[in-house]
């Protein structure tokens, strides 16, 4: 019993050493992120099927191998793809 | 042609080449509050923001409706127009990587009526539908067929930067290039 007693301000420290460099890594992030005064936002572009298609071959261009996975849900074949 | 990343549920990580195109793209067109360039750290944020907020379909996206030939001309659908004389839908996939080589292209070899920038920018597009093949969008038979379809810039098409080393000598477009 005494020992697990002991035990727990060793794991609160742990958990501080942790949790504590992540925080301030964020921290630093929001810092950063507030000198951008307007947070950009999407294009408002309805694609076509046809469109959606082109840009989809743009992607797998931009993509680097290492960079591209399969949809575990398993996709299906989106409107106007032969 | 195998349908890729088509649902609209299908999400992918941004991919670093094309958050690097947004951070890029948003960040030096920022100005923070007092009007200032953004600083390397807004940059790096914005990068990470990206990451975390928008996915590959999105960036995709915003960097073709970013695309831009010179300095007037904006947005995918009026590049393809005026580079290729085509509307973006109804582009082929070799005249898809066609734009995307010419994308990355220094200035000076964007224009292929320069030395032998015309096939540079062949063997650009060539790689980038080989890539194509290598993810699985394209089959053999498809990638042949791609790889022999030529170069075909719009006639009209008079933005091209000068020549590295030419004098301005005229207004009048060149004659627009084809490679078969």
């Amino acid at each position: 019993m005494r020992r697990i007693r002991g035990l727990r301000p060793l794991l609160c420290l742990l958990g501080l050493i942790l949790v504590l460099p992540l925080a301030a890594i964020e921290w630093l992030y929001r810092h950063a992120l507030a000198q951008v005064p307007e947070l950009p936002t999407l294009p408002a572009w309805e694609m076509t099927p046809d469109e959606q298609r082109r840009r989809d071959w743009w992607l797998a261009m931009e993509l680097r191998p290492g960079e591209r996975r399969s949809n575990p849900s398993g996709p299906g074949p989106s409107p106007g793809t032969s | 042609m195998k349908p890729l990343l088509g649902a609209p549920h299908f999400e992918t990580l941004g991919g670093s080449r094309l958050i690097g195109r947004a951070e890029s793209y948003w960040g030096f067109k920022s100005r923070d509050l007092e009007g200032n360039p953004l600083r390397r750290s807004a940059h790096v944020a914005l990068g990470i923001w990206f990451s975390r907020h928008w996915s590959a379909e999105q960036l995709a996206t915003d960097a073709l409706a970013q695309l831009s030939v010179g300095p007037r001309i904006e947005g995918v659908h009026d590049v393809s127009r005026a580079l290729l004389g085509q509307e973006w839908a109804d582009l082929s996939v070799a005249d898809v990587a066609l734009l995307a080589a010419l994308h990355d292209l220094p200035h000076r070899r964007r224009n292929p009526t320069c030395g032998d920038n015309l096939e540079y920018i062949r063997g650009r597009r060539d790689w980038r539908l080989r890539e194509l093949e290598r993810a699985c969008v394209l089959s053999q038979r498809e990638l042949e067929a791609a790889l022999r379809s030529p170069l075909v810039f719009a006639p009209t098409f008079s933005d091209w930067p000068p020549c590295p080393g030419a004098k301005p000598t005229s207004e009048e477009p060149g004659e627009a290039p084809v490679a078969r």
